[in-house]
């Protein structure tokens, strides 16, 4: 096969395509936000969300803008077993969630989030705390490493500055998901999951067409004769494999934008949700992954994606095989629209910490109106944070590994905490800090092959150990049947607050209202 | 090519039933949010634990799902005609969440029409 020459396409089109979806988005967020007028609402969507806003909107939430390209990164780089490691545990991740929600769901029917669920289950607020902390790292890990994956695609196919496509991003994503919540955040999901099973298909089928079919394509891979087509290569496992398998499960757990909809979904289609959306994530990578053998078959270098790296091989392809401008712009808008689904779904989890974890259980006095005001302030600020973390140039990519690292000390202790009656708001506290204290080591000191995966190996095993020799010395046992007893934190807010005002939309003074407030208790 | 002709006409015909069905469903949570009638209010502001309801045969159909993409992987690392299956199953997705608003607005209708009579 003859080398690819790459074509660099008009910047014009780029921003295009940057600002086009956050038009319609917009427009969608208008027609969500005359419904929504309460924080509870616009946390939680009404608890409404039914089966088909579940499954579409988990399946965005999960497909990260960068898990589009890694698929094709995974493929180029590896091959087949490349792609079993990467894909195979990433839909079992979803799937392993419906044990977990339905368990949480039914004991706390009336819960918002993750740490809520922990400050119940222990009555300490030390343990809700770390939660907390941790799913907020986690939740601004989300957009950071979101907005790398826009850099990568504009960057290469369009030539922008990643100074401009980040300002730009986030603006744009900040702007609509500012309306609406957590609906506008599953309704823009759904449309972006159309975009992936359809637009991913279409994409990929012409680009095997133009590179003169799939059987071909699959020759001259196989005419390599290196491993790319052998799925048990046991050096995938031991490179990446196995720790990312770990990783990805924690990254499930760890995400208060899983856990809003496991209280945002109607009951009834809760477990059916989570179980759909793991099944049916599964074909996007699958067909995505092709992108990278057409560059294997081709023999793109590495030194030909430059500084990004395998994660440029999808973009570099796509902007190579001389396909039509159609057909190139709908691959930039599937990436485009999984980082602003992803984004916006971290946004809306932001919003539920901080108005059921923070503001409403430290200033439970502030009024509905002003709730509501700070929670959507609440996107500002974490997208101003994680837009000028990246921006500062700092190595960001291995601050989010670094985070969900040690989020993953949060694996196990919150596993317990919903399926074992005998652990103890202590355990749980002491299994993070001894994961934490056990894998870190281990990780900054065995080098980037081994470290992480033994890091995390150890950083799992000493949080289990810990967490159930800490919870059996205590010998109680937790009655989960107690949790139901709590009402619906924001919904208690309302009632209590008859007398709150019936303005739809509250400013951002409210905010100063709030601060001015809490000056003067102080 | 003809493939690929094949695969975009049935994606186009995906996309139209997708949005007319997520339409739907929108504006169902769009009219029972303004008017207030969500889960919370329905059971008197607590939501009722036994509505959760659990997946009949969870464990063999994630099992069944998981087997399958690994399957379809190395079946994918031996036939090259095969790789068009992969390309073509992102329509499957868009095919189930259009069953799932489907299984979705006529579990909304059957009540509706319970009531009615």
């Amino acid at each position: 096969m003859a080398s690819l020459d790459f074509i660099q396409h008009s910047g014009a089109l780029g921003y295009a395509l940057l600002l086009g979806p956050g038009i319609v988005l917009l427009l969608i967020a208008l027609a969500v936000k005359g419904a929504v007028k309460t924080t509870h609402n616009f946390v939680i969507s009404g608890r409404l969300l039914g089966f088909g806003f579940g499954v579409a909107s988990l399946i965005s939430v999960w497909t990260w803008s960068m898990a589009v390209m890694l698929s094709s990164a995974q493929a180029y780089t590896w091959g087949t077993s490349g792609l079993v490691w990467f894909i195979v545990p990433n839909g079992l991740a979803v799937i392993i969630m419906v044990p977990f929600g339905l368990k949480v769901r039914q004991k706390m029917p009336t819960g918002y989030t993750l740490a809520e669920f922990i400050r119940a289950r222990f009555q300490t607020g030390l343990s809700s705390a770390a939660t907390l902390i941790f799913l907020i790292g986690a939740l601004l890990g989300v957009i950071m490493i979101n907005l790398a994956g826009l850099v990568l695609v504009m960057h290469t196919i369009f030539g922008l500055t990643p100074i401009s496509i980040v300002i730009t991003g986030i603006i744009v994503v900040t702007v609509y998901s500012y309306f609406g919540g957590l609906t506008t955040s599953a309704v823009t999901g759904t449309l972006n999951t159309l975009l992936l099973g359809v637009g991913s298909s279409v994409v990929v089928l012409y680009a095997l067409a133009k590179a003169g079919g799939a059987q071909l394509v699959f020759e001259q891979v196989d005419k390599l004769g290196d491993q790319h087509l052998n799925p048990f290569n046991p050096v995938t496992a031991a490179s990446f494999g196995l720790a990312l398998a770990l990783g990805l499960l924690t990254n499930v757990i760890a995400d208060q934008s899983f856990w809003q909809r496991v209280w945002a979904i109607r009951p009834n289609d809760l477990g059916r949700s989570f179980l759909w959306a793991g099944v049916w994530f599964y074909p996007i990578p699958l067909a995505l992954g092709l992108l990278g053998f057409i560059g294997v078959a081709y023999h793109v270098t590495p030194a030909q994606l430059g500084s990004l790296g395998a994660g440029a091989i999808g973009p570099h392809v796509i902007a190579s095989l001389g396909l039509p401008v159609i057909v190139i712009a709908l691959y930039t808008l599937v990436v485009v629209n999984a980082c602003f689904a992803a984004i916006d779904g971290a946004l809306s989890g932001v919003t539920s910490l901080v108005a059921v974890d923070i503001v409403h259980r430290y200033w439970p006095q502030v009024s509905e109106r002003r709730l509501l005001g700070i929670t959507k302030t609440s996107m500002i600020v974490a997208a101003a944070i994680a837009g000028g973390v990246v921006l500062t140039g700092i190595d960001y990519v291995n601050l989010v590994t670094t985070v969900y690292f040690y989020g993953t000390s949060l694996l196990i202790p919150v596993t317990l905490s919903i399926f074992w009656s005998r652990m103890t708001g202590t355990g749980y506290v002491a299994g993070v800090i001894a994961g934490i204290v056990a894998g870190g080591p281990l990780r900054e000191t065995l080098g980037p092959t081994y470290g992480p995966l033994f890091g995390i190996i150890a950083l799992i095993a000493a949080s289990a150990l810990v967490s159930v020799v800490v919870s059996l010395r205590a010998n109680t046992r937790f009655d989960f049947d107690s949790l139901a007893e709590g009402k619906a934190a924001l919904l208690e807010r309302e009632n209590n607050a008859a007398t709150t005002d019936n303005t739809s939309e509250p400013e951002i003074l409210a905010v100063h209202d709030a601060l001015r407030e809490t000056a003067g208790q102080q | 090519m003809v493939i690929f002709y094949i695969g975009a006409g049935i994606g186009l015909i995906l996309a139209v039933a997708y949005l007319i069905v997520g339409a739907l469903s929108f504006l169902r949570i769009r009219r029972e949010l303004l008017n207030g009638t969500g889960v919370d209010s329905l059971q008197d502001d607590e939501a009722d634990s036994s509505a959760v309801a659990l997946v009949p045969g969870f464990t063999w159909k994630a099992t069944f799902a998981v087997l399958t993409s690994f399957v379809a992987l190395v079946i994918a690392s031996y036939s090259g005609v095969f790789w068009y299956v992969l390309a073509l199953s992102g329509l499957g997705t868009a095919a189930a969440v259009i069953v799932a608003f489907v299984l979705e607005l006529r579990g909304d209708r059957a009540p509706e029409a319970q009531s009615a009579i």
